[in-house]
C-alpha cells in the first residue's frame, strides 16, 4: 500500500487552461476509410468530455463521404477544430497486432491556425479489432495533446 | 490571407506516417533469487508466463517504398525485425550480439489487386497468442522463405503461401525443404470467428546430396541412444568395420495442422480464443559416433520420423465488474509422441496440461492489485523423468541404481503449483493486457521435484562432492519487471 501510495504520487494531472466563458466550436473528427466517417462515438464523446474541461463545447458536425479541410474552414470566423485520422496494420509484433495511428488536429481561429500531427502505436490482441478499435486504444494519447493544444490556444488568446 | 497561406499548405496533406517506423517490444527484470535459483520461479511457461520467463528485446523497423495516398490505394512497405533474449547486466549472455538474430525481413504489396497483399521475404503468421502463457499455437510459416498472398476482406482473410524451409531447419545443412500452407479466418457475426489452416512440408532425396534425408539401416533403436551402434556392429561382424552399411536415401514429409475459435463481446466475457496445433514433425538428419578413432554419420530418418505434438490451448478474458476487476483464465494442454522410442525418456514423449488463473483489481486506473496461480502436471511416457529428492539417483528402475538405465529420478510425473501476487503500474490505465506494465512481484512455487527451478546446484552423490546436495520444494522469488510493446 505504501508503494501504491508513492506510485501515485508520481503521476501528474496535466494543467488545464480554461475559456473565461463557454466557447462553441464547430468540430470535424474524421477517419479515412473507403469513404470519409466520423471517428466512433466513444472517441468523439471522450474528447468532447476532455474539451470541456476547459469550458469549450466540441460541437460535432456530420461528415461528408469526401472530406477535405479547405471547404469546412476556409471563412471561418470563430475558431475551429477539425481531427483527421487514419489507422493501419503495421504487423504482428510478439504476438500482438501493433496497427499505427496517424492524427493531425488544427486549430483554426480566424486568424490563424495551430496544428500537431502525431503517430501513436496500438497493440491489439485480437485480429477482429480494427481502425475504429484503434482509434479507441490511442484515446489516451490523443486525449493529452488534445488538452496541451486548447491550453495553447487559449493561452494564446 | 494569412489563414488561406495556411490552408494552401494544408491542401492535400492529411495525417499521414512518417516514412520509416520503428515498433517492437523489451521486457526486462531483476529477480534476486536467495535460494541459489538463476532467477525464474519455474521451469517454463507451462506455469504461466510471469515470473517464469527472462528479458527479451525486438525492433520492427518498417520502411514505406509506396505511401497510399488515400484509403485502398496500392502501398509498399519493407521490414526489418531484429529479437532476441539477451540484455546486459539481467542473464547470463549479457546482452551479447550472438544472442539475436535478424529473424524476419519482407516485403509487404498491397492493394495493387483490391484487398490483396503480397508478401516476399519471410512469411510468419499466426491466428493470435495466449498472453498468460506467451505462447502461440496457432502458427505457420515459422519457418518458411517465400511468397505469400493475404486476400482480407472485413470479415475474412484467406492467406496462402509457398516457399522454402531448408535453411530454419537444417542451417548449414542445407537442403531444400518445400513447403506451402494457407489460413483461412471468417467472422460470420461480430462475437465469433473461426479459422482453420495447415503447412506441409516435402524433403526429395537428391542422389549425390550428403545433406540429403538419409537412413542407415539395421541400426537398433536402444544402441542409438547409448551411442553404440558402431560398436555393436564391430561386435558382431569382427573384423568387418568396413562393411559398416551405407546410408540409403529417403524423401521425407511432415506437417501442421491448425485451428482456431473465438468468441466474447457477451455479458462478462471480454473474448475467448481457442487454439489448436496437431503437427508432425520434420525427421532429424545424422548423429555421430567414434569407433577406435574412426568418425561415423549415422543417418537417423528413420529413426525420427514418427514424433508428432499435439497442442490446445485456450485463453478466456473476463470483465468481472468494469474499471475495478478482470480475469485472464487460461488452460494448456500438449501431448508429445514419438512412434520409434518406447524405451527411453525425451520431450517428445510426454503429456503436460495446466491451468492460470490471474486476477487483477483496479485500484485506480493506472494502478493494479494482480493475483495469479497455476497449477500443472507433467508426465513422462517412457519412464521416471524426475528426481524427487536430492538421493532419487539411488531410487532409479525398480528402486535400483542402474548405470545403464534410460530413467532420469524416480518419478514420471511433475506437479507444479505457483502463486505470485503484487502491484502493477499501467500508465495506459485498466487491462490485464494493457502495456506499458511496471510490476513489483512476489512468486511461490512447490514441486514435488527437487530443485525445480533453472540452479547450479551439485547433483552427484560422489563422497568427493565438495559442494554438498540440497533438498527444497519451496521456491520463492521477488522480482520487479517492465514490459512494453511500442
Amino acid at each position: 500500500m505504501v508503494l501504491i501510495t508513492l506510485l501515485t504520487a508520481c503521476l501528474k494531472s496535466p494543467a488545464v487552461v480554461s475559456s473565461s466563458s463557454t466557447e462553441q466550436w464547430p468540430t470535424w473528427m474524421i477517419l479515412e476509410m473507403t469513404e470519409d466517417e466520423a471517428v466512433p462515438t466513444s472517441v468523439s464523446n471522450h474528447l468532447a468530455k476532455a474539451a470541456q474541461q476547459h469550458n469549450i463545447t466540441l460541437d460535432l458536425q456530420p461528415t461528408p463521404a469526401d472530406f477535405e479541410i479547405a471547404k469546412h474552414v476556409g471563412d471561418v470566423e470563430s475558431p475551429v477544430l477539425v481531427l483527421e485520422s487514419r489507422a493501419e496494420f503495421y504487423a504482428q509484433v510478439n504476438g500482438r497486432f501493433r496497427w499505427e495511428v496517424d492524427v493531425k488536429i488544427d486549430i483554426f481561429d480566424g486568424t490563424d491556425h495551430i496544428s500537431e500531427e502525431l503517430t501513436i502505436p496500438v497493440f491489439h490482441q485480437f485480429h477482429h479489432e480494427r481502425q475504429a478499435e484503434a482509434l479507441e486504444a490511442a484515446l489516451p494519447t490523443l486525449e493529452r495533446k488534445l488538452h496541451s493544444l486548447l491550453n495553447k490556444q487559449l493561452s494564446a488568446q | 490571407m494569412s489563414i488561406i497561406l495556411g490552408l494552401m499548405g494544408l491542401l492535400g496533406h492529411s495525417a499521414e506516417a512518417a516514412p520509416v517506423q520503428v515498433g517492437g517490444y523489451m521486457r526486462v527484470m531483476t529477480r534476486p533469487d536467495v535460494q541459489g535459483g538463476n532467477g525464474t520461479l519455474g521451469y517454463w511457461n507451462l506455469y504461466g508466463r510471469l515470473l517464469n520467463e527472462r528479458g527479451y528485446t525486438m525492433l520492427d523497423t518498417r520502411i514505406q517504398l509506396q505511401e497510399a495516398d488515400s484509403f485502398g490505394d496500392p502501398w509498399s512497405s519493407v521490414h526489418f525485425r531484429a529479437e532476441g533474449g539477451s540484455i546486459a547486466n539481467t542473464d547470463a549472455g549479457n546482452g551479447n550480439l550472438s544472442n539475436f538474430r535478424l529473424s524476419q525481413v519482407y516485403l509487404l504489396s498491397g492493394n495493387n489487386i483490391p484487398n490483396l497483399v503480397w508478401q516476399l521475404g519471410t512469411l510468419e503468421s499466426y491466428f493470435g497468442d495466449l498472453g498468460l502463457y506467451d505462447m502461440r499455437p496457432a502458427m505457420v510459416f515459422t519457418d518458411t522463405v517465400g511468397i505469400s498472398g493475404r486476400y482480407q476482406t472485413e470479415r475474412s482473410e484467406l492467406l496462402i503461401g509457398v516457399g522454402d524451409a531448408g535453411y530454419a531447419k537444417y542451417g548449414a545443412e542445407y537442403n531444400t525443404v518445400w513447403t506451402s500452407g494457407f489460413t483461412l479466418r471468417h467472422r460470420p457475426i461480430d462475437r465469433l470467428e473461426f479459422g482453420i489452416g495447415g503447412q506441409g512440408y516435402l524433403e526429395l532425396g537428391t542422389p549425390g546430396n550428403r545433406n540429403a534425408p538419409y537412413t542407415t539401416p539395421e541400426m537398433d533403436y536402444e544402441d542409438w541412444l547409448r551411442g553404440e551402434v558402431v560398436e555393436q556392429f564391430d561386435a558382431e561382424n569382427p573384423f568387418d568395420i568396413l562393411e559398416f552399411p551405407i546410408p540409403e536415401l529417403q524423401n521425407t514429409s511432415s506437417y501442421t495442422a491448425i485451428g482456431y475459435i473465438g468468441f466474447g463481446g457477451f455479458g462478462p466475457v471480454i473474448w475467448n480464443n481457442f487454439y489448436a496445433t496437431y503437427r508432425t514433425l520434420h525427421p532429424e538428419k545424422y548423429t555421430t559416433e567414434y569407433f577406435e578413432g574412426q568418425e561415423f554419420k549415422l543417418y537417423t530418418t528413420d529413426l525420427t520420423d514418427e514424433r508428432d505434438a499435439l497442442l490446445i490451448g485456450n485463453e478466456m478474458q473476463l470483465r468481472i465488474v468494469p474499471n475495478k476487476w478482470d480475469i485472464a483464465w487460461g488452460i494448456l494442454y500438449g501431448r508429445h509422441q514419438d512412434g520409434d522410442n518406447d524405451i527411453a525418456i525425451s520431450d517428445h514423449d510426454r503429456t503436460y496440461a495446466s491451468t492460470v488463473l490471474r486476477s487483477q483489481w483496479y485500484i485506480k486506473p493506472e494502478f493494479h492489485f494482480l493475483i495469479e496461480s497455476s497449477i500443472a502436471q507433467e508426465t513422462s511416457h517412457n519412464g521416471r523423468a524426475y528426481r524427487e529428492h536430492a538421493d532419487s539417483i539411488f531410487a532409479n528402475t525398480n528402486g535400483m541404481a542402474d548405470a545403464r538405465g534410460f530413467e532420469y529420478g524416480d518419478t514420471d510425473t511433475r506437479i507444479t503449483w505457483q502463486g505470485k501476487t503484487g502491484v502493477v503500474l499501467n500508465p495506459n490505465g485498466v487491462g490485464i493486457f494493457n502495456r506499458p506494465s511496471l510490476r513489483v512481484l512476489y512468486g511461490s512455487q512447490y514441486s514435488n521435484q527437487n530443485n525445480a527451478f533453472g540452479n547450479s546446484f551439485v547433483e552427484s552423490l560422489d563422497q568427493y562432492n565438495n559442494f554438498g546436495n540440497r533438498e527444497q520444494h519451496w521456491h520463492h522469488v521477488v522480482a520487479v519487471e517492465t514490459e512494453s510493446w511500442f
